[in-house]
């Protein structure tokens, strides 16, 4: 199996099998674009650092079998559906500022079924909370009057009507 | 609610207050959210209300309540224009003929608050002799308001609903052909301030404003679900009688969209079932939609026949999906030379059969249209309606499909629900079978 080379923003060199790094559809188009052969050049991932860049590989590892996601893939369930699986669910157990590189990192690559568990897991950490408990899980600062927000929670009834 | 609500200032240049994400990528959260959770959010910060206002408000359902906020002095009167999406709500309650028509007024006289609504959808309930002069009330007034021209999106849904009861017929038949006549508004005892209100509607179903309805001239996607086709009026002589013989029918309301119409639902239960206008048919006016390509038709009992699906073909040259809620035209015989044959680029299409087939017959039968010259033929559903009684006498409708995919065939069934008193109540069940498999 062929082996490629990623170099992360801290200038990082990583070595990646190859079936493995086209889970990014970015890297995959690009290996396409100059005919597969990149064995001896690392190709510059410039957004993303090492850390981060070891992660997600090491999802894309997990994953790299995984059939592809389904053509019907923007239907209601999938959105509404925040169940995600096991081995994802503690893979995603790292702290805020990764959890939110790892989605970055996963839109710039371009691997949407991992963009996909992170904004699940970010929508698990909101769902059921009050405004207050959210500021609270992503310290928000309340920048709103208390009239404003009696205001707003009046407001929101509009649409449970 | 205050009348003290004002638009709050909401802030878009501190995204600091918020989760550290790209607001497409925000939005992506969002779409794993209910409604409820992405309200409670908008509520952490300024900047997460601006983010979200938007797109909260593309798409609303519009009640008495909820037009209290968007009305000038409200609090939210500055997003109207986010608007793009209205659902009116309420007017499918069981309520009096008053209430309705007030109700419905006040919409109407708001709506222009929202510049730049696309979609409209009603549903709505009155009694049956005047249901549809209810409808071109409600149009009437949304024509004189600016997005009229605009509004691609029409979904008007009559409530299926058994027959009203004594009083609310009873206040139809004896207060609104009087309130036409201001010396008879006294003798109705209602207050006056009522007849202010309601006054115009009842011009606009007695009187004689028939003339000035105009219907929306560029909808691409529209939805009329009627109980019953004929909208013909009570007293109709009077109406067909006069010069605008077209409002005598509901598919005024998707004509006007002759040139931009393509998606198109329509659902009347009706001995008539007939998809030619009456107007049309007097007149011999050609209507061709040239860009429609989705048609679902839903028909009663035994109705549907060969004639409409003629019309179709005549009427929508380049339909590719249909689905057709009518076994009438399903009869010996009638099936191999079918006039589907001439919606020549048909790719998908669901029929109700009268009789159950084999289901090797119906692959065979769609290998031969296909030879025939529907070339382009994806997918046939062909649908075959039947009844379980159970042990306490109720009901259940079972719809048998059999699939047939480019010379390749599977049968399948779901059951549609229990129906104790409607037996033959066709019309109600082909709608729930559609509705609860879309992908049929």
């Amino acid at each position: 199996m062929s082996t490629i080379k990623l170099l992360s923003s801290d200038n990082a060199e990583l070595a990646v099998d190859k079936e493995v790094a086209e889970r990014s559809i970015l890297i995959k188009n690009m290996l396409e674009d100059v005919g597969g052969d990149m064995s001896d050049q690392a190709i510059p991932i410039p957004n993303v650092n090492e850390a981060v860049l070891r992660k997600v590989i090491e999802w894309c590892e997990h994953h790299k079998s995984d059939p592809p996601p389904p053509a019907d893939e923007d239907s209601d369930s999938r959105k509404k559906s925040t169940d995600i699986e096991e081995w994802d669910q503690k893979f995603m157990q790292v702290d805020q500022e990764m959890l939110f590189e790892i989605i970055l990192a996963a839109n710039y690559l371009d691997i949407k079924p991992l963009l996909d568990v992170g904004c699940k897991t970010v929508a698990n950490m909101i769902k059921g909370k009050s405004p207050e408990e959210i500021r609270k899980t992503f310290n928000i600062q309340n920048d709103f009057t208390p009239e404003e927000e009696d205001q707003i929670r009046r407001e929101n009834e509009w649409a449970e009507e | 609610m205050g009348s003290e609500d004002r638009p709050i200032r909401l802030a878009t240049d501190t995204p600091n207050e918020c989760i550290p994400l790209p607001a497409e990528l925000c939005f992506m959260v969002f779409s794993h959210l209910r409604p409820e959770d992405v309200l409670s959010f908008s509520a952490c910060s300024r900047y997460c209300r601006a983010l979200i206002i938007p797109s909260l408000l593309r798409k609303i359902k519009l009640g008495p309540k909820a037009l209290n906020f968007f009305k000038a002095g409200g609090s939210l009167h500055t997003e109207c224009k986010h608007v793009h999406h209205i659902t009116l709500m309420g007017l499918d309650a069981y309520s009096d003929f008053w209430d309705l028509a007030r109700l419905a007024r006040s919409y109407a006289a708001c709506l222009h608050l929202f510049p730049n609504i696309t979609h409209i959808r009603v549903s709505f309930y009155t009694l049956e002799v005047y249901y549809g002069a209810f409808l071109s009330a409600l149009l009437l007034s949304f024509s004189k308001l600016e997005f009229f021209t605009k509004l691609t999106g029409l979904d008007v849904r009559k409530r299926f609903i058994d027959a009203p009861d004594d009083k609310f017929n009873r206040e139809v038949r004896e207060y609104l052909p009087k309130i036409v006549e201001p010396a008879l508004l006294q003798q109705t005892g209602r207050p006056e301030d009522e007849f202010d209100s309601v006054l115009p509607w009842a011009h606009a179903i007695h009187g004689n404003k028939w003339q000035e309805l105009v219907f929306p001239p560029s909808l691409t996607d529209c939805t009329i679900v009627l109980e019953n086709t004929s909208f013909s009026f009570a007293g109709s002589d009077r109406v067909w009688s006069r010069p605008n013989r077209r409002l005598i029918d509901p598919y005024f309301i998707y004509h006007e969209s002759q040139q931009t119409l393509k998606r198109l639902v329509i659902a009347a239960d009706s001995g008539k079932g007939d998809l030619t206008p009456s107007w049309q048919t007097k007149h011999s006016i050609p209507v061709v939609f040239p860009n429609l390509v989705y048609l679902e038709v839903h028909f009663g009992a035994g109705q549907g026949t060969g004639e409409n699906v003629r019309d179709i073909a005549s009427k929508f040259p380049n339909l590719e999906e249909l689905k057709f809620w009518g076994d009438g035209w399903t009869g010996d015989g009638e099936l191999r030379n079918s006039p589907i044959l001439a919606l020549k680029r048909l790719k998908r299409a669901t029929l109700l059969l009268k009789k159950r087939n084999s289901s090797e017959s119906l692959n065979r039968l769609a290998s031969e249209w296909v030879e025939r010259g529907l070339e382009r033929l994806e997918k046939l559903n062909f649908v075959y309606l039947s009844k379980i009684y159970k042990e306490d006498m109720s009901m259940i409708q079972v719809c048998s499909v059999t699939e047939v995919r480019k010379g390749e065939y599977r049968d399948w069934e779901f059951w549609i629900g229990h129906f104790p008193t409607k037996q033959d109540d066709i019309f109600n069940t082909l709608w729930e079978a559609g509705r609860l498999r879309p992908d049929l």
